[in-house]
């Protein structure tokens, strides 16, 4: 009985620690976990976020954002700065091409622009770039109009966001 | 007096451990911070621009002694047409969908970079799309027009359509 007593306090003397919290592995999980966040961290050219409803197509382009005015296409609704400036079916409905209430919106942002370069002595831009943030099911003809009613707006240069694939 | 200098000598020891917990509150609280305004998902776009009426004129003006290929992949109900002058059409099965499926995109990206291969310095091709054609199919016929080296892709809506 003494013996195994002693043994057991002499196990409880080997295995018995400080108190403290072993912090080494947690160290290690959030150093990788800190690292990964880091490199998935989108540090150059223009982050943006499509709006919700909004599942952008996936290709494989590399071409990186720039900023530029963006229309939004979902399935309800045309979208220019987050607010709906005409419906799908409206345009859908239309035998023009033209999108009235979209070539207003464009017209107003053109001349914000053209007025800010002035205040800043920078020299009038023939041509702008606009982003067509366009949901994948959308169908062809709606984004047909869009397009023509930004090169019809001074915005002929053209950009489709999409989802890089892989 | 020697048990004084002996007391001394013990309050003076100093703990080497690392104090690692202001490390862990800074990393536990850059975590979620960067965790919230990441963006996962990679945004790329496809440049491209409507063509110009001076721009076709002056290719007009121009003199040419052959004519331009004018490469066109036509996308009509149950097929794919790869079309252009002095090409015979070739066509590709299409399953109606959302998007064109592995087969076909890589048959019309072989069939591009044939007529490509034969015809060096061509970068432009139309895709002439249905009124009701999915953006993603549209998007998928883009990239297979640019891994065949077609760079320049113009979007047209079919003429039957009347858009």
């Amino acid at each position: 009985m003494a013996r195994r007593r002693r043994k057991s306090s002499r196990l409880m003397e080997r295995y018995a620690s400080d108190g403290g919290l072993t912090l080494t592995s947690m160290m290690d999980i959030l150093t990788t976990l800190l690292f990964f966040v880091l490199k998935s961290y989108v540090s150059g050219g223009e982050v943006t976020v499509p709006p919700p409803g909004v599942t952008l197509p996936r290709s494989t382009a590399k071409a990186d954002m720039h900023t530029s005015v963006v229309v939004a296409i979902d399935h309800d609704a045309i979208m220019m700065g987050g607010e709906r400036v005409a419906t799908v079916h409206e345009a859908v409905a239309s035998h023009e091409l033209l999108i009235p209430s979209l070539a207003a919106r464009l017209a107003e942002a053109r001349h914000q622009m053209d007025d800010l370069d002035l205040r800043k002595g920078a020299k009038r831009s023939a041509t702008r770039l606009a982003t067509i943030q366009g949901d994948a099911q959308i169908e062809f003809r709606v984004l047909q109009k869009v397009m023509y009613t930004l090169d019809r707006n001074g915005f002929p240069d053209i950009a489709l966001a999409v989802l890089k694939k892989g | 007096m020697l048990g004084k200098r002996r007391r001394q000598r013990k309050e003076l020891k100093v703990n080497t451990d690392l104090k690692l917990m202001p490390l862990m509150n800074i990393i536990i609280a850059l975590i979620p911070m960067l965790l919230l305004s990441a963006v996962f998902l990679e945004v790329k776009v496809i440049e491209t621009s409507l063509p110009r009426d001076a721009d076709a004129s002056a290719a007009a003006a121009q003199p040419q002694k052959e004519p331009p290929l004018d490469l066109a992949v036509h996308v009509r109900s149950d097929l794919y047409v790869i079309d252009g002058h002095g090409i015979e059409p070739l066509l590709i099965a299409r399953r109606p969908g959302a998007a064109p499926d592995s087969l076909a995109t890589g048959q019309i990206e072989q069939a591009l970079r044939a007529i490509t291969t034969s015809h060096p310095g061509t970068t432009e091709v139309r895709i002439v799309a249905e009124a009701r054609t999915h953006y993603q199919e549209v998007i998928a016929l883009m990239d297979a027009a640019r891994a065949a080296g077609l760079v320049d892709a113009a979007l047209e809506g079919a003429a039957e359509e009347g858009v």
